[in-house]
């Protein structure tokens, strides 16, 4: 018996050791921080996010807080890290339609590339070797279909990107952002190309550029994107031009800075590209701008005031500064971040140490929702606690595994 | 039972030499270095001497993870020599009974019990040694805590968590991760790396010439089938024809398979085709 | 009995067995003879299943070789096969734990008898006493038939002396032993039945005593007439 002391001694000190580690030893005592609803519908917080760092140890420890409570990112397991791969696709819009569509929606990584209504949902993609894949699927009988359509491209191997999908009655319309053919004068650049096509055999009836955005002026660089607008029936597609101005320009680098920003809209009806008046007359980098509908929405603020701005598109209607949000209003001392989603604007402020986040109904401001993140935990810690903790950044998830 | 009880102590008991010497340099190299950082920092502080002049770190308040960090490589070493000692001794455990003047594997094989009983008891054998040297490695950092206590006065000191100092570096985060969760995911694939191993060994002192040959296959084949799922989504450039949930399914699955093939086959070989 | 039918094993190409058939009766003492080379370790082994076979049949008692078979068998090989670091008794104590059919008695009567040191290391024993001890440990076990390969090469003469006398005794007597070797001399007048073995399969078997007694040749005049013939 005195042979099997060792072995017999080894093994039960082992297992008892880990067994302690792991009941006692790893738990990490973070605090749990929580968004807690003050004011409105409780509903209106799910997928709020809040993320930032806490610093009450050696190492400061990211975390996201929401209304579940708080995730710390030292947490995470293989299994965490595995299921957020593609995270950035997997959220929104698709995040329903992988729910209702799990099949047809594999692979498809592409947002802009999606069109949805009642009968149909499709998704287009491009490249220069084979033109517009387009997939479809009828939502009422559903059946996938699938067709390929060779468009004539000015570089062979150049880029190509579908922005924006619509169906308009029997036909199908693709913006893509391609490179436009090399002159004598001219490099190529990337412009945007619409493609009309017949919904039915995809048969090509029309392919035209309708963008001519270049760089006039010197050390001035023009910059231009599409601003998303979801998968539902659009007729407007907005374009977000920017103007930078090149500084202290070095070998491999440069710096630059924003000097003005102009949106455009193009309409599907009338085939016309049109410029959105400038809203302030002094440029102000902190506008952010979002195509909701048929409305291109707006938010300036300053470190006490937040205000929503909208044309709307169809009339020509322009209301600026049609909803107002001062901090005093919410105690809160100033305002951190704000950007649109869906028909909500999110403000995230700071009240001391304690952030806060509104939601306010994009159609007239009022406020649907106040959400308070607070320390759950014992009251003497309190202050200690919200102090070690900064949160910087707002945002809205909603996962899809 | 009883037989496996006793195949497993007597590789235990073979090894015991070797397992202590890792225990004693860990110990040794650990306590030294840390003996030495923290005393060369204290005595700066109580000289009042600022960081510039003597070209270390001199933080306002210490904390024991911030001594383990500031060890530098002499913490780590001895926790990677150990694992070092380990892996190899997985394929050793078997060599080691063929090579040398006596070959004990021709005792092995005909003891009066199931040949698949060698293949657990060793496999057992091998898991004791590395889950002893973690739980040793707890041990010593509560004690190494104590340490840190005694050499560094109060007023100088700051609190922290024992986690934290267990998982301040990625190497003792990678051993002692705090979640328990992740703690199954890295000892099982360790688990199942071992398993591949023997059963390569098996596969080498089965066909001798060609074995070879099948051992490194097999290795390659498990290890493919293994980061196959995890480096698939990267493989097929931008999108991923399987979503995040269901790759992690399959990973599961395949990991679960993996093991099951190479013991089953390292069970066959040892009853059929090994040769002394 | 031990029955061997039809053994087939290839070797690095060369056919090492080449249908090899016969049989150990127990109570009998049968010699594999053959060259260095001619397979019959490999036999030993093969029964011992210590190594494959490619084809052909083993059979003891009427059964096929498993596991629990070794509790029937015991065998001796010609080098060592308990860890040189162990020290002699826990060598014996080894077995002591896995063999049920371990005679203690008999084991402390045969370190007595082999003038064996039971606390010295297995690693420092020269090669005649490391060859008492692997017959110790396969004597110690009570089995029907005890296999031993190459029991006095390379082992000094006094050693030798002491070996064989154990063949004489109540040890052996009821047992089937099956040893092999490749010098005949001191074995011819303790072997019951020689086996012949010649390019991997069996030239000639027969019993000893009836060969002297019919035909007046002893074991010796057999091999010549076989292997030079």
């Amino acid at each position: 018996m005195k042979r099997y002391l060792l072995s017999v001694v080894l093994g039960l000190s082992t297992i008892g050791i880990l067994c302690t580690y792991y009941l006692y030893g790893a738990v990490d005592h973070l605090p749990e921080f929580k968004l807690i609803t003050v004011q409105g519908d409780a509903q209106e917080g799910t997928g709020i996010e809040l993320n930032g760092h806490y610093s009450g140890r050696m190492r400061s420890e990211s975390l996201t807080v929401s209304k579940d409570g708080s995730k710390y990112r030292s947490r995470e397991t293989l299994r965490d890290e595995m299921l957020s791969a593609y995270s950035w696709i997997y959220f929104g819009d698709m995040a329903q339609w992988i729910q209702d569509h799990r099949q047809f929606m594999r692979g498809k990584d592409q947002l802009e590339g999606f069109y949805k209504d009642e009968e149909w949902l499709i998704y287009v993609t491009g490249s220069t070797q084979v033109g517009l894949s387009v997939e479809r699927l009828n939502l009422k009988t559903n059946e996938e279909s699938e067709y390929t359509t060779k468009i004539p491209v000015q570089m062979e191997r150049g880029f190509y990107n579908v922005v924006d999908v619509q169906k308009i009655k029997d036909k199908l319309h693709v913006i893509t952002l391609q490179d436009t053919k090399a002159t004598q004068s001219q490099q190529p650049t990337l412009q945007y190309f619409h493609n009309v096509l017949n919904f039915d055999d995809g048969t090509l009836i029309q392919s035209e550029q309708i963008t001519h955005w270049k760089n006039t002026k010197k050390n001035i660089e023009t910059d231009y994107y599409t601003m998303y607008n979801a998968g539902a029936p659009n007729n407007y597609l907005a374009f977000t031009v920017t103007e930078n101005k090149i500084s202290d320009k070095k070998e491999n680098s440069y710096n630059s800075e924003r000097i003005a920003t102009h949106i455009y809209v193009y309409s599907y009806q009338t085939g016309k590209l049109i410029a959105l008046p400038d809203p302030k007359q002094q440029f102000n980098p902190r506008t952010n701008y979002y195509h909701e509908g048929d409305q291109i929405l707006y938010t300036t603020y300053d470190n006490q005031t937040v205000q929503l701005s909208r044309y709307h598109l169809a009339t020509g209607l322009e209301e600026r500064d049609y909803a107002t949000l001062k901090t005093s209003q919410f105690g809160a001392d100033e305002v951190q971040s704000v950007f649109i989603s869906g028909n909500r604007a999110y403000v995230s402020l700071m009240n001391g140490t304690s952030p806060k986040v509104v939601a306010l109904d994009t159609a007239d401001g009022s406020v649907r929702y106040v959400g308070e993140v607070s320390f759950e935990g014992p009251d003497s810690e309190r202050a200690k606690e919200m102090k070690l903790l900064q949160l910087y950044n707002l945002n809205i998830n909603e996962w899809v595994s | 039972m009883n037989r496996y009880l006793k195949l497993v102590n007597m590789e235990i008991h073979r090894f015991r030499y070797i397992l202590f010497s890792l225990m004693g340099i860990t110990l040794l190299l650990q306590c030294g270095s840390l003996i030495w950082t923290l005393q060369r920092v204290v005595s700066a502080k109580e000289k009042g001497l600022t960081q510039a002049e003597v070209g270390f770190a001199i933080p306002k308040f210490l904390s024991f993870p911030w001594a383990i960090v500031n060890t530098k490589e002499w913490f780590i070493l001895p926790i990677l020599l150990s694992i070092t000692v380990l892996v190899l001794y997985s394929i050793i455990i078997w060599y080691r009974d063929w090579f040398g003047r006596s070959t004990f594997i021709y005792r092995l094989l005909m003891l009066p019990s199931a040949r698949w009983v060698l293949y657990v008891s060793k496999l057992t054998a091998i898991l004791t040694f590395v889950f002893s040297m973690i739980a040793f490695q707890l041990v010593l950092l509560v004690g190494e805590n104590m340490l840190f206590k005694t050499i560094v006065p109060a007023g100088m000191r700051t609190d922290s968590t024992f986690v934290e100092a267990s998982t301040i570096n990625p190497v003792l985060n990678t051993l002692l991760p705090k979640q328990f969760e992740q703690f199954i995911y890295s000892y099982g694939l360790g688990i199942i790396g071992v398993i591949v191993i023997f059963t390569a060994v098996l596969l080498e002192r089965s066909y001798r010439r060609l074995g070879i040959l099948y051992a490194i296959g097999y290795v390659v084949v498990c290890a493919a089938a293994i980061l196959l799922p995890a480096i698939l989504p990267a493989l097929e450039s931008s999108s991923s024809y399987w979503y995040p949930g269901e790759i992690y399914r399959i990973e599961l699955a395949i990991c679960l398979i993996v093991p099951v093939i190479s013991c089953c086959l390292g069970f066959w070989l040892l009853r059929k085709k090994i040769t002394v | 009995m031990i029955e061997v039918i039809d053994l087939h094993k290839r070797y690095r190409g060369r056919k090492v067995l080449n249908g090899v058939s016969f049989t150990a009766e127990k109570g009998q003492i049968t010699c594999l003879i053959g060259i260095n080379g001619a397979g019959k370790s490999t036999i030993l082994k093969a029964i011992m299943g210590l190594t494959p076979v490619k084809s052909g049949l083993i059979r003891i008692d009427d059964a096929p070789v498993g596991p629990t078979m070794y509790e029937k068998v015991a065998f001796v090989p010609d080098h060592l096969t308990t860890p040189t670091g162990m020290k002699l008794s826990e060598g014996i104590q080894f077995m002591k734990d896995f063999y049920v059919n371990w005679n203690d008695a008999r084991a402390n009567e045969l370190l007595k008898f082999f003038k064996l040191d039971r606390t010295e290391r297995v690693g420092n024993l020269s090669k005649g006493t490391a060859a008492k001890y692997s017959l110790l440990l396969g004597l110690s076990q009570n089995t029907d038939y005890i296999l031993m390969d190459e029991p006095f090469s390379g082992i000094d003469m006094f050693s030798r002396e002491v070996i064989a006398e154990v063949f004489s005794t109540d040890l052996i007597e009821d047992r089937g032993v099956l040893l092999t070797t490749h010098e005949i001399d001191d074995m011819e007048h303790l072997i019951d039945q020689a086996v012949l073995l010649q390019n991997g399969s069996v030239q000639l078997a027969f019993d000893c005593e009836e060969m002297r007694t019919t035909e007046g040749k002893s074991v010796i005049d057999v091999m010549r007439e076989v292997y030079t013939g």
